[in-house]
């Protein structure tokens, strides 16, 4: 296992627009490089996405174990309504540090 | 190809943004409004992942075809692709509600099918295929 470097110990990984099963392994290559680099708490920006599908949240939540495996965690910032009421569905809010996007209820 | 009968495309998972986006206006065109297109959308989308991931096993040049029409009050979506065998009903339901060590995360997929959708069938058969019908009133939405 990698140690956390001094120098990268929180990142932040803006994505965007509609995420499927196509993205995933793009997806996870990207949470890895951050991971790679250092990060300890590594927040994923989700202001501009529009979708998640659930092969998208199974690499989140594999990140996120992956963060825990070094003290970390992962964080999703700016999460949409929609994509609130998905992640509650699959119980994931009570395991993901989750902050909706602000300005915006729980209604659509 | 969108025809009178459907959207028929490649077991490829690069179609999935067209199959939402055929899926959407067809919804749309039912009288669902947006949140409940949303929640068919997805729900289709799951399906589809499904049936290129088990039923394909990934390859993409498997037959895929997405029909979606009205029925009484019900806007219905029938799914069908004719990979192997694949009875999503033998994945186990996932525990959304324990600890994240103890969760299983297979299995999530069918789980929000059911969740996003008033009724989700399975039938799988050598002839005809693996064809999954699912189904969303448009009563609520209707005015």
């Amino acid at each position: 296992m990698n140690r956390p470097g001094n120098d990268h110990p929180l990142a932040v990984l803006p994505l965007a627009g509609r995420l499927d099963a196509s993205d995933t392994a793009d997806l996870d290559r990207r949470l890895r490089e951050e991971y790679e680099a250092g990060a300890v708490v590594l927040t994923v920006d989700m202001a501009d996405v529009t979708y998640v599908s659930s092969s998208i949240l199974r690499i989140l939540l594999l990140a996120h174990r992956r963060q825990e495996q070094r003290a970390g965690a992962l964080r999703l910032l700016n999460v949409s309504p929609r994509i609130l009421r998905i992640l509650t569905m699959c119980g994931f809010d009570r395991v993901l540090d989750v902050t909706p996007a602000p300005g915006t209820g729980r209604a659509p | 190809m969108a025809t009178e009968e459907g959207l028929c495309v490649t077991s490829s998972l690069t179609n999935l943004g067209d199959i939402a986006e055929y899926v959407a206006g067809r919804a749309s065109a039912a009288g669902l409004d947006e949140e409940r297109t949303f929640e068919v959308q997805m729900a289709v989308d799951e399906a589809c992942t499904n049936s290129i991931q088990h039923a394909y096993r990934g390859h993409n040049t498997g037959e895929l075809r997405v029909c979606c029409f009205r029925e009484g009050d019900d806007f219905v979506v029938e799914i069908t692709d004719f990979g192997a065998p694949f009875d999503p009903q033998s994945i186990p339901a996932p525990d959304v509600t324990g600890p994240l060590e103890e969760r299983s995360i297979g299995g999530l997929g069918v789980y929000l099918m059911r969740q996003l959708m008033d009724s989700v069938q399975f039938r799988a058969d050598p002839q005809s295929g693996n064809v999954v019908v699912m189904r969303k009133s448009t009563r609520i939405s209707a005015t």
